[in-house]
């Protein structure tokens, strides 16, 4: 990598590089988007059991809820908390800031406008009719234009880099790149220039790639960043993570036609998403054993460092969703889990499990380093990582195994009604481990509100013996 | 603040080496055979079928995506971004703990002692830039 300057005399300033400011927003707009995401996933899993609270009021009928759900994890959580993230690590690696503040904090507020308009569009009924891509159709050019700026921003710095480049902007890059051409050709291309089943095989690649090739690439990226630094030692193997980047970047934008196996899309075509799929789950691989050959003689770190627990944590998911998405897009397995909601637990284990348990080990690492200061409970951490995964294990588990009964009695011809009145129970007991996660993201987003104060004070206190040496932090 | 990168041993071990070209063996030679297979019957049914403009769009989309990662995959290697392949990761980490110790130098001196029009010098290399 370039390392331009050898000391740390020549190295720019931390401050110099990273907008706090900025991160401190992302990071509590994410949490605050998260909140509103699980109450949307509260009010669907209710109405599953026949209890709807919101009964009779059209803009909080379930199904826009449902949308609001998974746009509000997908776009309000997940992609505004990446971006908070990523205005501390670009500038980091590469020591050089973004190509400019003020188009940071206009791309800010341009976010907020994308995601409370979808939420808001999706309320009134205007969501576009594509899975994941609910974004209303008049919020489509907005956030087009909103992720190419995101991809200036963020390139400029990268641009800088000479040499060998590490692997975590080799995945940013990619990111940047792919996010833009993602959401252009899942928002666009089946919307006004092609229908039928070649739509369909454009809107299974969307929700795919949404998720490899977005937020896939975001959270490796991150974790090549974060881990080693936690662990105070390097990666394993910087050329282990090549390979799984370029595998990555080889065979994943293939995958998502497995999405419509049984149907009229070319059968060569869906035997391909299979085959990628399956080459997909050995970059994975490979790309876990670089991690748990990292923390081999360090493993303490997993019971006293909290982050690194979360790390881990999301790995072992990430394993366990790959190694399902092996298997459940051959043939035989696709004729028993489709349509079941083995693929809901599927999709849960990945966004929540994985990638939103990555971010909130994210942010337990930056906010104490952004408000200077300790988290303000131990025991706190413990309960919230404890509820959420606990939570987050049993919603996969139930919903996963309730899946495959499905499919049998669905193969057995039982009637539609028997196999709902069999899925109440498992629906209920999904209930109670939302609960838990939800309880979980209520702990945090308290514990944040303690921390704040607790470093507000100090500051008061350290202004009051000493005040010269107060930084603005908070 | 004081860290020391663990040891470890400068060269790759054999080990990693073994596991990064079994890996990479087991990966692309699969996948190309069997890509290489789809490609020729895709070609074999669009010419064959009208049908066949179905598999257009999607197959359109990966070959681009799929081209333009070969062109940056090319360019990486013509950048030297595959040369000295492990040192990024230690050069990264060594520059993480000197960019926290010198903010913490920093944020520890009296506001009497920051001199504010003292610039840093990423600041003055932009400014000469």
């Amino acid at each position: 990598m370039q390392t331009q300057p050898t000391t740390t005399a020549d190295l720019p300033r931390h401050s110099d590089l990273v907008e706090e400011r900025l991160v401190r927003w992302y990071l509590i707009a994410a949490c605050v988007y998260l909140t509103i995401a699980m109450l949307g996933g509260f009010l669907m899993g209710f109405q599953m059991i026949r209890y709807n609270p919101l009964a009779g009021i059209e803009i909080f009928s379930p199904g826009r809820w449902r949308m609001i759900h998974t746009n509000g994890v997908a776009y309000g959580f997940i992609a505004t908390a990446f971006l908070g993230v990523l205005h501390w690590v670009v500038p980091r690696i590469t020591l050089h800031p973004v190509l400019d503040h003020r188009l940071s904090y206009f791309i800010f507020f341009a976010w907020q406008v994308v995601i409370l308009g979808t939420v808001v569009g999706i309320m009134l009924g205007e969501a576009q009719g594509l899975e994941w891509g609910e974004t209303p159709v008049w919020i489509d050019p907005l956030a087009q234009v909103g992720l190419g700026l995101v991809a200036i921003n963020f390139m400029a710095p990268i641009r800088h880099v000479k040499g060998p480049m590490y692997v975590t902007l080799w995945y940013f890059t990619a990111a940047f790149i792919w996010t833009f051409l993602t959401y252009a050709m899942g928002n666009f291309i089946p919307q006004y220039f092609v229908t039928g089943t070649s739509a369909g095989a454009i809107g299974g690649m969307f929700i795919h790639d949404l998720v490899g090739l977005f937020v896939t690439p975001l959270g490796w990226g991150a974790m090549y960043y974060f881990v080693p630094i936690l662990l105070k030692k390097p990666i394993w193997s910087h050329g282990l993570s090549l390979v799984g980047f370029w595998g990555l970047a080889f065979f994943y934008p293939l995958t998502g036609i497995h999405h419509f196996l049984y149907t009229p899309i070319p059968m060569f075509l869906q035997y391909g998403a299979v085959l990628s799929t399956i080459a997909v789950e050995m970059v994975v691989t490979t790309v876990i054993v670089n991690f748990f050959a990292t923390i081999r003689g360090s493993t303490g770190a997993l019971r006293e460092n909290i982050p690194i627990r979360w790390f881990y944590t999301g790995m072992v998911f990430y394993f366990l969703t790959c190694l399902q998405c092996a298997f459940q897009t051959t043939l035989t397995f696709q004729a028993l889990i489709h349509f079941s909601d083995w693929v809901v637990g599927h999709a849960h284990m990945v966004m929540y499990g994985v990638f939103s348990q990555w971010l909130i080990g994210m942010m337990l690492y930056l906010f104490p380093r952004l408000w200077r200061t300790d988290w303000y409970s131990r025991r706190l951490l413990e309960w919230q990582y404890w509820l959420s995964a606990v939570g987050i294990a049993i919603m996969s588990a139930d919903l996963i195994i309730l899946g495959v009964f499905q499919g049998y009695m669905w193969a057995s011809l039982a009637p539609w009604s028997d196999v709902i009145q069999f899925s109440i129970p498992w629906w209920a007991l999904r209930i109670v481990s939302g609960v838990m996660i939800f309880a979980s993201h209520m702990i945090f987003m308290t514990h944040m509100l303690l921390t704040w104060m607790k470093a507000v004070a100090e500051r008061k206190q350290e202004a009051a013996s000493n005040p010269s040496t107060v930084a603005q932090t908070v | 603040m004081s860290v020391t990168l663990k040891p470890q041993s400068k060269k790759l071990g054999g080990s990693s080496v073994w596991t990064t070209v079994i890996f990479a063996l087991l990966i692309l030679i699969p996948c190309f055979v069997a890509f290489s297979n789809k490609l020729r019957e895709f070609i074999l049914l669009y010419s064959g079928q009208v049908d066949g403009v179905f598999a257009i769009s999607p197959i359109v989309n990966y070959l681009l995506a799929s081209l333009g990662f070969f062109f940056l995959f090319w360019w990486g290697i013509c950048n030297g971004m595959f040369a000295r392949m492990e040192e990024p990761k230690r050069d990264f980490l060594v520059q993480e703990w000197q960019l926290d110790q010198a903010q913490a130098d920093y944020e520890s001196k009296p506001d009497g002692d920051k001199n504010h029009d003292d610039i840093s010098v990423y600041e003055q290399s932009a400014r000469m830039n």
